[in-house]
This record gives structure tokens, sequence and C-alpha cells, in this order.
């Protein structure tokens, strides 16, 4: 190489390969003997004007993509075109518009389509299950078709709770989001910090998320068809006494309660006192047993989901529809969820400035409920009691003196009672873009949710619910509900130099309405025409309507600033008028500010550097939400219907006040306030195979509502008033990490981890406390508090503390030492919130073949195991006298008192000395809830685009997939992921499912 | 010139612009929305159906705190009434309730009946109270008697409700129709309580209508015979003696108030509102909020009161074996069963099941309680649905009661004689004749005989206990009266079980003020307890 060649002027552009677009400020660097000699950045178009002698090697490279190097020849005009490489430049979808992921300045997780696709699910919110740091959602039952609760960032508020805003394509939906078909979306972002929601304002105290569905992608056109099939599998969580073990232990228990009366256990006329003439026989037969669970059970239940989806994107109108139908049937018999759906989109650009699209959802689907308590029962019958009688008829047992049934059978209400969830919904959106200049742009949307939805019940004769005197019972509830949303939007664009500002002005108006109607009905003649028929029931017990409605109209801004491409500042402001705050207090202000500081488009930062780090960003937002859940019941002082039967049967109707409800209206409530801080920085490095995205938020709430309770001389009971205050603070990180990756073998790996601590920091005036459970210091729900379990009473033991007790009694510690149990001895025995929780996913890949490996864990939290111990405990008041766990076998007896299990007592009159009564309880139900799950194991299999273009097919994935396999955990219940997990009753049992699909794509 | 497309635009433009501010202006309005479903005071209140409609709500609140177990309250803890043993079994809430039975630990200021009895007299105090205030502002009321009735009736009301405050819990908060509870309200003395009530009935009795002018659907309220009876029995209480001569004698002899001549009548069910009955409160079966579920109280599983009668919900005599007849209640005061004099007092078959059948035709003795003696004024009678829907009405003040109301105060103020008319009354129709009337004694026996004859006349019917910390004997009957280990639980050798004998004393005259109410009234605190508890 000459070393004195001549220095020329290179001239150059550097673009983007994909779509040309020029890629500003990027760096151009000259090396000469792989040495830098000089360094230059391009500039807002992506021009430079290097010196360079030939031979001499420009390094070109810009963030997010992969750099270039070119050796300098004869040409002095060079246009460079770099590849992305990762998702820099992608387009994140923000609250009232898009923006690049590169330049957001608040805390925004995007979650794609193929994560939310990878696993099926009935209800699109458990498809987002820990996807984000930050976001909690838990199914509230294993049921097909079952609700979830959604939380963003811990707990925001101590009484109104309601989930966060969903927005879908500019349709508000309130409530759950199951009527989407996940096929159908294109990616979710959560909004989490107050700089992402805050344009929400009063909406967005608890997060927003913004569903953006399928588009047509331009020039292509494209068919798809999903389907998988798969059956459920029991995977029981409760294994009971069989017959003879339960046999064994209710004689123990009566006997302990009366000896006298039930003397020697086994002899038969102790038996003849406690058994029914069903069991003695069994007895007889030589303890005969009866599986009740079984009876119920409909194992290895059937699940599919098919969907098709037509999208054409050539054209100037381009259209995307797709169909989908999904039956679950369920593992309890007479239970599942079947889903039809269809989704249908268009954009057209009826003029060069005017553009128009429209979308509709429509999903219909039915869920058969399994029936209040026939799963619990199922567990607690007595395994002696024969299920069906010789017709085959689920069998009944009458008490022949009182003329009462005393086993209500659950097959019966398995089998013959309904309980049928049928929704109706539609989701609208048409919008207008109207573009008269280059940088400006006006959009106005309407969307509209349209939601029916009813539920009828019928509990036939032979069902406890509708034994006699109810002689059958009939509901029909049916509610209605409108969403309207109208939002306009005007946004300018301007750009010169190294300055660069996009400003958006709004105005937004959104319409709620729901109206409910409910007719209940008993004494019906027959059970053949169950709830169809209401009107022949006898006696009408209710026919009942109750309407909602309510309005809020915005006005909104955002100005976002950016310096040189890596300075970016950013505000929005939102005022909302609502018809829900107190007419003292119709309007806030929710103001927010929030920046960004890319550091690795720094010139200063090195070419070497640049070379393993890919990505440097600091963030920071502050701003103020709010929470517009007010109940109307807080603001007006309510007067109920009542009447009264003067001259002693003709009803006069009228009015009281401070009945049930019992609430004092206060009309200047107002929105509860939220300040929300949130810092973070997003890294990548190694060439985008490690990317770390940590947040820390600190919110402090105030104006929280709190129900005050009021002295019972008012006549009332609470009253809601703004007072309380809490504060969340918190960390989300998420890592995703591809550790290995050759050209046949790639292991990727993506772990989210988040943890939050809540605390009230402020109740009533002068008070410091509500109860127990709720005080300064603590946060404001899941605390679990209650005495403390010490143990169980032996023989020789002391019972001041409880006078009444025996050995094999639960014992209560006298915390404060004053030698007997008094609501003093009541503390916190645990919570609910956990330590840590998030996601652990796995992806490996080996040339064709996919395994992913989906888990979520949660750890340090407690919940309190109530239907365990009644399950496990035979006491008549504790717990119950049904038939008890496997583990409620090994009872306290004199020869066995390695034991946690107290003496069966049927009578419980030992516990009546405690405070609460025989009720009470105590931290012996509080148990250690942490678990790791595997949510589902998916191999799958790309068929080669060599042998599928010989078809003029353009993908083909064919997969086997294996849900909920593994569950590890100390929790004894049925999965501690689900909400509300300790609840006195266990509503469907646990299952695994396995299912094999196909994914084609033509 | 310009484009066509400037044109177009400019066109769209325009029409956006138009549409937008259209919205814009229409959305205003619609934030002034008040949920259709809410009636509030101003919208109740506006006229004279608004005003009945207001009052009725009053009446519910009375019928709804007497139609559970609250209704226990001045029954049970009493010479004539317990818990049976069974019932300290059903769990912790009647845990509580045996408690007030018995006066142990769980009679505190948390127990559940304790509490929500004091919340659901305010409550009702609270509905009178907004009558009381709204009625006579609403201007252009169709019939300005009936507009001064209802406001009597409302006071009447609300004097029913402090009566049971003042004598259950002593010196209580008393919120009136102006009274404001911002800053809490504070513990008023007893005596000042006693005014208004008195106040209040005196004003009821002034606009009141007598029960001769109640008619039809009016049948029921409160009247001026009830107001006069309740006064009386007020100054009775107070042991301001002169008043009540004065009070009861102007409603007997004005108001011409009267017996039924059979006893049995007046409990089977179907002599509602009859012309012995000065303010019943109402229950139906026309309406599932309007019933009473009363004997499942009283009634027992044991096995039905009549020989091989079928026996379940449908039927007298049933129930979940809460509460029976002590021993002095079915077994002393009405003297020996099947002894002549049992056999003659119409009124035992009336108010006692004393005996229990098995299968057989047997007389059962089952196992500690349920075979023993029922209270049977709440069986329910063939109208009703079943034992937990039934429509009998309660009675709260009948004609009896004021007869033996007047006996006592003429017998406290020294008038032995004069006292025995009004009493051997109601001898008479117990009876059917004068043979078993009582003859002149000393004050101190007739003292006696007056409070057995309530028990006999009156028994179970809510005023015993009241009766008994009107003349301080609480204790003392107690004491001796509900000592069951004298009799049956010697029998059954169980020892254990609880009666109010054990723990009775002179604190037991007050109730416990409820925890909620020290906790949350501003104006009170932990200290301001009823002595004892």
């Amino acid at each position: 190489m000459n070393a004195s060649a001549q220095q020329r002027k290179i001239n150059g552009a550097v673009k983007d390969s994909q779509t040309g677009q020029p890629l500003p400020f990027a760096t151009v660097s000259v090396e000469a003997a792989g040495k830098p000699v000089n360094k230059f950045a391009a500039d807002q178009n992506g021009n430079f004007a290097v010196d360079a002698a030939v031979g001499h090697v420009l390094k070109i490279s810009f963030t997010g993509y992969e750099p270039k190097k070119i050796t300098v020849g004869d040409t002095t005009n060079i246009t460079v075109l770099l590849k992305s490489n990762g998702n820099l430049s992608e387009v994140v979808v923000i609250a009232y518009g898009t923006e690049k992921r590169k330049d957001l300045t608040s805390s925004v997780t995007t979650i794609s389509a193929k994560q939310i696709s990878e696993a099926p699910s009935t209800n699109l919110a458990t498809a987002l299950a820990s996807r984000a740091p930050g976001l909690e959602v838990h199914s509230t039952s294993t049921q097909p078709g079952a609700g979830a609760a959604v939380n963003v960032r811990g707990l925001n508020s101590i009484t109104q709770l309601q989930g966060p805003l969903y927005i879908v394509d500019g349709v508000a939906l309130v409530g759950d989001i199951r009527n989407i078909n996940p096929a159908d979306i294109e990616s979710v972002e959560i909004l989490k910090d107050a700089a992402a929601a805050g344009i929400y304002g009063s909406r967005a105290a608890e997060g927003v998320i913004l569903i953006t569905t399928k588009k047509p992608k331009a020039g292509a056109t494209s068919i798809n068809f999903d389907m998988y099939a798969g059956i459920q599998v029991n995977n029981p969580a409760y294994k009971m006494l069989d017959a003879r073990s339960y046999a064994k232990l209710k004689r123990a228990g009566f006997q302990d309660a009366d000896p006298g009366t039930f003397g020697a256990p086994g002899t038969d006329t102790a038996d003849r006192k406690m058994f029914n003439t069903y069991e003695l026989q069994s007895i007889a037969n030589g303890y005969a047993n009866y599986d009740w669970q079984k009876a119920i059970l409909h194992n290895n239940a059937p699940t599919q989901n098919y969907t098709l989806s037509v999208s054409n994107g050539t054209g100037s109108n381009r259209v995307y529809f797709s169909g989908q139908y999904q039956n679950q049937d369920g593992i309890l018999i007479n239970t599942g969820y079947k889903k039809y759906s269809a989704h249908f989109s268009d954009e057209t650009a009826i003029r060069p400035f005017l553009k128009m699209g429209a979308s509709a959802n429509y999903a219909h689907d039915i869920t058969h409920n399994a029936m209040p308590n026939e799963y619990q029962q199922s567990l607690t019958e007595s395994p002696l009691q024969p299920i069906f009688d010789a017709g085959g008829q689920p069998l009944i047992v009458i008490d022949k003196s009182t003329g009462t049934p005393t086993i209500f059978n659950p097959a019966t209400l398995a089998l013959d009672a309904i309980d049928l969830y049928t929704t109706n919904r539609t989701n609208a959106n048409l919008y207008l873009e109207f573009t008269p200049l280059k940088n400006l742009a006006f959009r106005s949307s309407i969307g509209a949710d349209i939601y029916q939805a009813e539920e009828d019940k019928y509990y036939p004769r032979t069902t406890g619910p509708g034994y006699t005197p109810t002689n059958g019972f009939a509901e029909i509830y049916n509610t209605r509900a409108t969403d309207v949303l109208w939002e306009n939007t005007i946004t300018y664009n301007f750009l010169k130099g190294d300055h660069e500002l996009n400003l958006l002005g709004g105005f937004t108006f959104e319409k709620h309405e729901n109206f409910a109607t409910d007719m209940q009905a008993d004494q019906f003649p027959t059970d053949l025409l169950s709830y169809k028929a209401i009107g022949s029931g006898g006696q009408k017990l209710q026919d009942n309507s109750n309407y909602d409605g309510w309005a809020v109209r915005s006005l909104l801004a955002r100005a976002v600033y950016k310096y040189k491409g890596r300075y970016i500042l950013n505000a929005t402001i939102r005022q909302d008028g609502s018809s829900r705050f107190g007419s003292n207090n119709k309007f806030g202000v929710f103001p927010t500010v929030s920046g960004a500081w890319r550091v690795i488009d720094e010139p200063w930062m090195g070419f070497k550097l640049k070379t393993w780090l890919n990505d440097f960003k600091l963030r920071v937002s502050y701003g103020l939400v709010g929470n517009q859940n007010l109940p109307y019941d807080a603001i007006y002082t309510r007067y109920d219907p009542a009447s009264y039967p003067f001259n002693g049967s003709s009803i006069t109707s009228g009015y009281a006040v401070a009945g049930t409800n019992g609430v004092y209206g206060n009309n200047s409530l107002q929105w509860e306030v939220q300040h929300q801080f949130n810092a973070g920085t997003d890294i990548a490095i190694l060439n985008n195979r490690v990317q770390l995205s940590v947040d820390v938020y600190n919110k402090n709430i105030s104006s929280l509502l709190m129900p005050l309770p009021l002295a019972p001389s008012s006549g009332f009971q609470t009253e809601f008033v703004n007072v309380a205050a809490m504060n969340t603070k918190g960390i989300d990180i998420a890592l995703k990490i591809t550790p290995i990756q050759t050209k046949d073998f790639t292991w990727q790996t993506s772990i989210n981890w988040s943890k939050y601590k809540s605390k009230v920091t402020k109740l009533f005036p002068g008070r410091d406390s509500v109860n127990l459970a709720l005080r300064v210091g603590l946060p404001p729900s899941g605390t679990y508090v209650n005495y403390i379990y010490d143990g169980l009473y032996q023989q020789g033991d002391n019972f001041t503390l409880n006078p009444n007790g025996k050995p094999g009694d639960i014992k209560i510690k006298d915390v404060n030492g004053d030698g007997k149990i008094t609501p003093l001895d009541e503390v916190v025995v645990g919570s609910s919130i956990p330590k840590g929780w998030g996601s652990f996913w796995n992806y490996f890949r080996y040339k064709s073949i996919s395994l992913t490996v989906y888990s979520t864990y949660e750890y340090g939290q407690q919940l309190n195991n109530l239907t365990f111990t009644d399950l496990s405990y035979y006491n008549s008041l504790y717990g119950s006298t049904g038939n008890v766990t496997v583990q409620g076998g090994n009872y306290w007896t004199p020869t066995n008192t390695n034991t946690n299990i107290p003496r069966p007592n049927t009578f419980g009159t030992s516990l009546k000395t405690l405070p609460g009564g025989v009720g009470q309880g105590s931290s012996y139900s509080i148990q250690g809830a942490s678990y790791f799950k595997i949510q589902h194991i998916t191999l799958g299999y790309d068929f080669p685009s060599a042998l599928l273009d010989k078809i003029k097919v353009h993908s083909l994935n064919i997969y086997a997939q294996a849900l909920n396999p593994f569950l590890f955990t100390g929790y004894k219940g049925v999965d501690p992921d689900i909400a509300g997990a300790d609840a006195a009753n266990e509503i469907y049992p646990r299952y695994r499912t396995f299912l094999m699909g196909v994914k084609l794509g033509l | 010139m310009k484009s066509i497309k400037q044109y177009s635009q400019k066109f769209w433009a325009l029409g956006l612009a138009v549409v937008l501010l259209q919205g814009f202006s229409s959305c205003r309005k619609e934030l002034n929305y008040t949920p259709e479903v809410f009636v509030s005071a101003q919208t109740v209140y506006k006229d004279e159906p608004g005003a009945i409609a207001g009052v009725t709500g009053i009446y519910q609140q009375l019928q709804t705190l007497k139609k559970s177990d609250y209704q226990l309250i001045g029954v049970i803890g009493t010479d004539e009434a317990r818990c049976t043993y069974q019932a300290q079994g059903y769990g912790s809430y009647w845990a509580g309730v045996v408690g007030m039975d018995v006066y142990d630990i769980t009679f505190n200021s948390q127990n559940a009946d304790v509490s929500g009895f004091w919340a659901g007299c305010y409550q009702g105090v609270a509905n009178a109270n907004a009558a009381i205030l709204n009625i006579p502002q609403i201007k252009n009321f169709a019939e300005p008697a009936v507009q001064s009735r209802l406001v009597g009736e409302a006071r009447f009301m609300r004097a029913l409700f402090y009566f049971y405050l003042v004598q259950l819990y002593g010196d209580v908060p008393m919120p009136l129709e102006n009274t404001s509870i911002a800053n809490g309200l504070p513990r008023v003395p007893q005596q000042q309580v006693y005014s208004q009530i008195e106040a209040d009935l005196k004003f009821a009795v002034a606009n009141c209508w007598t029960k001769n002018k109640l008619a039809g659907n009016d049948i029921g309220r409160a009247n001026v015979e009830a107001a006069k009876a309740l006064l009386g029995k007020v100054y009775l209480t107070l042991h301001d003696y002169q008043n009540a001569k004065t009070t009861f004698e102007d409603l007997i002899n004005t108001n011409h108030i009267s017996l039924m001549q059979n006893y049995a009548d007046l409990f089977d069910g179907k002599h509602e509102n009859n012309a012995e009955s000065l303010f019943e409160i109402q229950y139906s079966i026309d309406n599932n909020n309007n019933t009473q579920g009363l004997q499942n109280l009283y009634g027992s599983y044991a096995g039905p009161p009549v020989k091989f009668e079928t026996f379940d919900q449908h039927t007298p005599g049933y129930g979940g074996t809460v509460v029976m007849a002590t021993s002095y209640y079915s077994d002393t005061v009405f003297a020996k069963p099947y002894s002549w004099e049992y056999q003659y007092d119409t009124r035992y078959a009336a108010s006692i099941n004393h005996d229990r059948y098995d299968g057989n035709g047997n007389t059962m003795s089952w196992w500690v309680d349920p075979g023993l003696p029922t209270v049977k004024k709440y069986d329910i009678s063939s109208g009703d649905i079943d034992v937990y829907h039934s429509g009998k009405n309660l009675y709260y003040l009948r004609s009896a009661d004021v007869f033996l109301m007047y006996a006592e105060t003429l017998n406290e103020l020294g008038q032995t004689q004069e006292a025995l008319a009004p009493l051997n009354k109601i001898r008479e129709r117990a009876f059917g004749n004068n043979t078993l009337d009582f003859a002149a004694t000393d004050q101190a026996s007739l003292r006696e005989i007056i409070m057995d004859e309530r028990s006999r006349e009156l028994g179970a019917e809510g005023w015993r206990w009241f009766d008994l910390k009107r003349t301080g004997t609480l204790v003392q009957r107690l004491k001796r009266y509900n000592d069951p280990k004298r009799d049956f639980m010697t029998k059954n050798n169980s020892t254990t079980d609880p009666h109010p004998a054990q723990n009775v004393s002179a604190k037991n005259n007050l109730f416990p003020i409820p925890l909620t109410e020290l906790q949350n009234n501003a104006a009170l605190g932990l200290k301001a307890q009823n002595p004892g508890y």
C-alpha cells in the first residue's frame, strides 16, 4: 500500500437497507492500517463528507444496525446501506401515536405477537402473565373461561382497585379482554410509568395496556391457518381418606365428643347413631369405597382451537380478516368454554391526503360454569356413601325425622344443574386521518364497545340449592354495557437542523353506560323447562334492574423535543372532567415530564466501545396520574326501597335510608392522586446478545378513598373520604440473553424479575390504624393478622389459656403474656405480597427444531389456606365433619402425638373460649405459597423453506405442547398462582393439558 | 389558480372542523350525569306519597330489628326463657347469643347481637329523624291532617327506639332531626333521653289518630292508644307513679281498651290487629322481605308436640332448638302441670309446648334439651309458609299489659285494694270466671303476684328483661329461677351447661356499649363504656 496516497473528499449517504430512510448522525470513522485516524458524524440527513485516501477503511456505524466497513476505492460517492440488527429501530405504539423505541423516555414494555400466541389461552390477559416485568396476572380459577386479575406495578389503591385501562385499536374496553383472539394481535404495549400512561389522566393510575391488532403488511398477501387439539388430564391436588380410615376418624370424633353415648368405637349401637343406613351397609360389606371426585370428573377432556386469517396489503385498500373457533371441554362434567369470533380491519387511502380505516371484532362465547361447592363437596362426601342408586340415578339421603336431605349429592349438581354464561361482544372502530401538509396531521377516531352478557341458572329439585321448599330455582341475569370513545388529535412535526419537535394536541370524550336486569324465581312445578320458562315459577324472588353511566371529557397535549437525536425531552398534560367526581371537584389536571439521554449516540463513545456496547440509554420521568373509580354510593346518600305490610298483609312500599348500604354521601369526593417517579436504563451489549432493561419507580399515592367507619349512633356505617396515603416503590428488571448462537444451534433466555414494596403512610387523621391488618406501615392489603398457632396441647399441659380445652386441641400463643387470650394477642402472621416474582423463558433451536420452556415464579408470599385446613381438621365448627385429606388422617391421639393435625372434635366446644369464638382461626392455616411453575413446554418443527417453496407454502410449523406440566411449591392446594387461592372453597380441580398443533402460512 | 387538490383539502378540512366543534360543545353537558337509580332525601320528601313512603321506611326498620335473633333481647337472660344446651355449639355467632343469656365473657362490647341491636335502633332513629325534619317542610300537602299524623307516627317510632336504647344501654348518644354528626355524639344522661321520649310521645298522643279512625291499609300504624300506653310504661319505668296513674286512667277510661275473650285467639295468627292489640309489628308472607322466622328459634327438632303428628318445617313446634322455656315459666309460675289450677288456665296451652312425642306416641325425654318445654307463642299458623317464613305479627303493646301496669302503679302507690281490679280482669279472661281472682294482700306480696302474673300473661313477648330491670329484681330472680342445676342438670349429670345464675351480677342491668361505637364516635372513647365491661 502506498502510504502517501492522496487524501480525497469522499461523499456519501448512510441509509437503512430495508426502508431507504437516511440514518441521521451516523458515525463515520476513517481507519488506516487498522488504526483509527479520524472520526466524523453524518448530518441529520445521513450525508457525510470525509477526507480519506484510497485504501483507507471507512467504518460506518449506527445504533441498532450492523456496522459496515468500506474500503475507499476509486468512487468518491458512496451510499452505505446498513442492515438493522435488533429492536432499536422498531416502532412502539404509545398513547395517541407511535414512537421509535430508541426515542422512548418512558417505561413501556412491548409483548410481541409471537410471545402472545406461544401458548393457548381462553383469556388474553393470562397470555400476558409475567411477560412484562411489573405486570402481574392471576387467573381467578382453573375453570375454562375463567377471568383474570391484572395488576401493573404493585398496589395502587386501598379500596378502589379496578385493574388497568385497556385500549384496543381506539376502543376502550372496561372489564375483561377475553373477547380478543390472541392470534389477531400484533403487539401489546404496557404503559407503566406516569410519562407513558399519564396522558390518560384520571384513568391511568393502574397503568394502561394498549393492544394493537394485526394490520396487513404493505404489498403482501398472506393466509394463515392455526389450529391445535389436545386433552386435559387431571392432576389431583387433594387425596382424601378411603372408607376404612374415614370410618375410624368419624368414630374417634364422636367418641371424643360424647363418650357416654357413642361408647366403644366400632360397636353397632355407636355406629348406628353416627352412620346412615347406606354407610352401615358399606361398612358391613367390608368398607366399600366410593370415589366422589371421580363421579364428577371428565378426565381427558378435549380442547381445540382453529383460526383462519387472511391479509391483503396490495393496492390502496388493505384488508385483514380472521375467524376463530375455540372449544375447551372442562375437566368437571358439564363444564367448558366455547368461543366463536371474527375480526376485520380495513384501511383505505381515499385521497393522497386522506386515509380512512375501520376495524371490527365480534366474539360470542359460552361458559358452562361449575356449580358452587360442587368440587368442594366431592372432596368432603363420605366415601362410605354410595353415589348412585340401583337405577343409576344420583342418590339423595333423606333424614326420616326431619324430612330434609342429609346428603346433597354433588353429582346431581354436576349432572342436572345449569349455570350458563353467554357473552356477545362487538368492538368497532372507525378513523379518519387527514394530512394537509407534510408535517401536520389530524386524526379522528370513534370506537365503540357493545357488550352483552347473560347468566342463566337453574337448580332442579334434586340438588341442594333447589330442594324443597325451594322446589327449583331459576335466575336470568342480563347485562348490557356500551362504551363509546371519541378521540381527536392533531400532530405537528417540526425538524430543523439538530432540533426535532413533535407536538400533539387532542380532545377526547368517553361515555359508558351499563344496564342490568335480574330475575329470580322458585317454586317450579317441574324441572323440565328450567330457566327458559321462568314465568312458571310459583314465587317471584326478584325482579330487579340496575343502571349506571358515566362520562369523561378530556383535553390533552404532548410535546417531544429531540436534540441531536440523543437528548429527548417529553412533556404531557391532560385535563379530565368526569361525571364520577363529586360535584365540588369536577375537573382534574394531570401533568407529566420525562427525559432520555441516548448515551450510546454520544460522539465521545468510542468506536471500540461500540463494538461490544450496542445500546445505552438513561431515562427519567415524573408525573401525576389519577384514579377515577369512585363508587356512586360514596357521593350520594342513597335511599333504598322498603316495604311494610300494614294491616298484616297489604304491602305498602316506601323508602328507607341507611339500610344494608349504610353509606353516608360525600359530594366533595375527588379522584385518587398518584405521583410517580421512574428512572430506567436500557443496555444492550455483545451484538444485542445481552439486553437489559432496569426501571426503578416510586409512587406516592394520596387522597385515597377510605370508608371512614361512622359511629352506629349516626344511623350510618361508613362515609368515604379522601384521606389516606400510601407509597409503592419497586424495581422491574428484564434481561434477555442469547448465550449460544451458532449456525445450527441457538439458545435464548429471558428473565423478568419484579419486586415492589407497598405501605400505607396515612389513614384517618388522628388514627394510625383501622384494624390490625390495615394500618400505617403495613401494605394496604394482603396482610394476614391472627392469633399464633403454638402447637397442640399434649397430655399434662396447662390449660389456663383454654379451660375447655383437651389434649390434642389447638394451642394459641399468649403473645402479650397476660395469662389470657384476647384480641391483643393477634399479630401479623403473613402477607400475600411476594418478595419477588417474574418469569423465566428459555428457547432452544437446533436447525428446524425448537424447544420453548416458559415458567413463572413468585416467592416470599403466604396465603391463608382455609380450604386445606377445612379439609384436614375434622371439626364441626372450625373445619368440617366430612371426609378429610390423607394428611388429616394423621390426627392427634394419645399414642400419636407427633403431628400437627388436632384431635377430631365433633362439637368443638373446646374452642368456644377464644375471643372471636369458635370460627376465629389462627396462623394454623397460613402456608408459604412460593412457587415455580412451568407454564408450558413446547417442541416445534419448522418445515424447511426449500421443501415449502415447492408446494408454494410460505411457512409450516407443527408443535407438541404441554401446559401446566409441573408446579413446584410447598403450598397444599390447587394452585397458589390463582388469585384468591385462599378462598374458603376450591372451585375447580387442577389439570395438565397435552396438545398438538399446526401453524400454516400461505 | 388553486389546484383541485387544494380545494379538495380545504373542503375536507372545513368539514372536519365543523364536526369537531359540534361534538366538543355537546359533550360538556354529559358531565353532570346523576345515576338514575338513586333516590335521595330531596327526591323522597317532596309530596304526600313521598312522605308516606319515607315513614313506611321507619316501620320497616323496626320490622327488620325484630324478625331475627335480635327479638331474643328481652326474652332470654331472664327467668322466663333461656338458650338450650345445643345453642352454644351452633357456631361462634350463636355462642354470642348464648352469651346474652348467660352473661358470660362473650357478653361483651364485640357481641354481635349487642352491637347489631344498637345499630338497628339507630338506623330506625335516622329514618325517623329524616321524616321529622322533612315532612313539616313539605308545602301544599294534600291532607294536612295526614301530615301531622305522619310526624306523630315518626315521633312515636323515635320514642320507641330510644326507649329500647336507654333501658338497655343507659346514657346514650341522642341524635335528633337537627343534630349534626360531624364531631361525634356524646352520651346524653338518661334523664334527658327520657324527657325527649316523653315529649315525643306527648306529641304522638296529640297528633296520631285513634285506632278506630285508622282504617284499611292504615291499620297497624302508631296510634293514640299505643302512644298513651307507651307513655304510661315510660312513667312506670321512671317510677313516676303519679303520672303513670293519670296516663293509664286516661287511656282506660276515654279510649275504651278491651281484652279479647279467648286468650288463644291472640296467638293463632288469625286475629291480627285485634281489639286488644294496641301496636303490633306487622309481618306478611306476601313479600319475602316481610316475613319473620321466629319459630325456628323457639321450636325444637326433638319431636312433634302433638302425638303422631308429621313433623317438619311446616308444622308448629318444629325449630332449631335455640331457646326453651325455663322451668320457672313452664312448671312453676303456671303451677304444676296437670294440677287442677293448671287445667283451667287457658293461657298455658297457648303459651307452652310442654311435651314432645316420639314416633311411637311416647313422651320424649331426649338427651339434654330438645325434649323440654318450649315457648309456643311463635308457632306458625296454617297461613304461613314454613318456620323460616311466617307472616305472624308480634305484639309490642296490648291492653293486658296496660291493665297489669295499672295494677302495678296502684300497688306502688299503696293502693293495694284498687290494684286488684285491673289484675283480676286478667285472671277472669284467663280462667273464664272469677274463681281464681286474687284477694287483698300486702304490697310486697302483691308485687310478687304481679310479677308472676306478668309472666303468665305476657311471657316471652319481649318485656321480661325490662320488667326485671324496672323492678330491680334481675339478679335476684335469675339466681332464684334460672339455676337449672336444681332441676334438669342433676338428672343428666351435665354440670358444664352454662346458665345465668352462675354469672349474673348488678352490672348486667346495663348492656355493654358496642366497641364500634366507642372506637368511631369522636365524642366517646374506650373509657366511655358501661361499668364492669
